[in-house]
């Protein structure tokens, strides 16, 4: 029987080999086609949507690269400081009262009352703190805002009373909303005081004008919006309008407020004993 | 003796199936070759894409260190981007309140005082406090806030709270919200 079955396939293989070679090879192309083609295609589209991917990537990195290049020499970029005089990101108290003390002398008029509730003070470092590496942008609501609108902003609020000739009062409310850091009366009341005779009669004729006390609130505004930086994100790009503004606030006057960075005087008294802390300091 | 070929016609049939066979092997073996080529040429491509995407990716590596490098340049620049948006929204704010009190500081009388202000900044509502030294005066000021030249710059205009002063000055309230599209608004 076995003998049978060798010679029928003997006599098959002399017959038929041919045909038994082209299944053999059928064969191999299914097995090149399932293991080899197929898998190799579904990389390839793989790769290819992943090289589309990267190549936006490095194209948006390199766009980005060229801008940060540009910025550093751009002119909103080179006066930067002056942006941040005008709107600070740390608590402007300083420069508030400073200012304050500027367009009283400029427009010579003297304070009656000043009221003030800075709460917490910022440390100039205040810039790093709002960079914020982990999470996305946030704002922070103004506290004292009405609205629930976002605002990446808040501000000091003062009143004040002054008193002066009605023209300096009116010069004074001028000059404070044209001094950095950003300053914006929201309330005022204007009463002019009227001379009696025997006070006219007595002046002389500078001081003929008429003299007013005027109550305001002012607010006067900071930065507290953070950040998101990555590698990846595009870069924020300056309108038109912005640039126009960016003009307008050059023209603002500079405040005289000067941080100081050197000690002033060391004759100072050892209020906490610590040893050898005066000629330390000295 | 006469030979007698019985399998004479079988031969010819496995001759002919054999040229067949060998016609289809031949086809095959072209078909074979075809495909190993196919998939050589597709592993020589998957390699060659591998490499670029490598390359690629070694290329953004260095960009991205690159602008490491920049890091603090990029931040300063957001923040004044950032603050230049919000100064141009608080100069919009407060424009409003600036170009009100010029416009009628211009178009009442001389003797006719703006001696209060109340802006809500939020809201946009500036309330002014408005004095006139004696009736007439006052009369002429309402003729003059009831024009349509003057109204129309104007979302709301209300006059309430009018009375007479100890000092024998009247005055009024004028609460008022600016037209955001009126021409008056400028940044000064």
């Amino acid at each position: 029987m076995k003998k049978n079955q060798e010679q029928n396939f003997k006599l098959f293989y002399n017959n038929r080999k041919y045909l038994l070679f082209t299944v053999l090879l059928i064969w191999l192309c299914g097995v090149l086609a399932l293991f080899v083609i197929k898998p190799q295609l579904a990389k390839i589209k793989e790769i290819r949507s992943e090289h589309g991917e990267k190549n936006s990537e490095l194209e948006l990195l390199v766009h980005k690269r060229r801008e940060l290049a540009q910025v550093l020499t751009s002119d909103e970029f080179q006066k930067k400081e002056k942006v941040d005089e005008v709107l600070p990101s740390h608590k402007p108290l300083l420069e508030l009262l400073t200012n304050l003390n500027q367009a009283a002398k400029k427009t010579k008029i003297s304070f009656v009352n000043l009221e003030l509730n800075p709460g917490l003070i910022a440390s100039p470092a205040a810039d790093l703190n709002l960079e914020d590496k982990n999470t996305s942008t946030r704002t922070r609501q103004a506290k004292k805002s009405t609205s629930n609108t976002n605002k990446n902003y808040d501000y000091i609020e003062v009143s004040l009373a002054i008193k002066g000739q009605t023209q300096n009062v009116e010069e004074f409310m001028r000059v404070l909303e044209k001094i950095a850091p950003l300053t914006t009366i929201t309330d005022f009341n204007i009463n002019n005081q009227e001379k009696t005779r025997q006070e006219l009669q007595s002046s002389t004729a500078a001081d003929l004008s008429q003299v007013s006390t005027a109550t305001m609130t002012i607010l006067t505004y900071y930065y507290t919006q953070t950040i998101k930086i990555s590698s990846s994100s595009r870069m924020p790009s300056v309108g038109e309008e912005e640039l126009a503004i960016f003009e307008k606030i050059q023209e603002l006057l500079p405040s005289d407020f000067q941080m100081q960075t050197t000690l002033q005087s060391t004759d100072l008294e050892d209020i906490f004993g610590i040893e050898n802390l005066v000629e330390k300091m000295k | 003796m006469i030979d007698i070929n019985f399998l004479r016609y079988q031969k010819q049939a496995l001759t002919k199936q054999a040229k067949k066979d060998k016609q289809i092997f031949k086809i095959s073996v072209g078909i074979t070759i075809a495909t190993v080529l196919l998939s050589l040429g597709l592993i020589g491509l998957t390699f060659f894409l591998n490499n670029h995407t490598g390359k690629i990716t070694q290329k953004i590596s260095l960009t991205t260190e690159e602008i490491e490098k920049y890091k603090e340049t990029e931040a300063s620049y957001i923040f004044l981007i950032n603050k230049l948006k919000i100064i141009r929204e608080l100069f919009e704010l407060r424009a409003d309140k600036q170009a009100a009190i010029h416009f009628f500081d211009n178009l009442f009388p001389a003797d006719v005082e703006i001696s209060g202000i109340r802006y809500e900044i939020e809201e946009g509502i500036l309330s002014l406090k408005i004095t006139s030294p004696h009736i007439f005066r006052l009369e002429e000021v309402f003729t003059i806030l009831k024009e349509p030249n003057i109204k129309k710059h104007f979302l709301t205009m209300n006059r309430s709270n009018l009375k007479r002063e100890q000092n024998a000055k009247y005055s009024f309230q004028l609460v008022l919200s600016l037209d955001k599209n009126s021409d008056l608004i400028s940044y000064d």
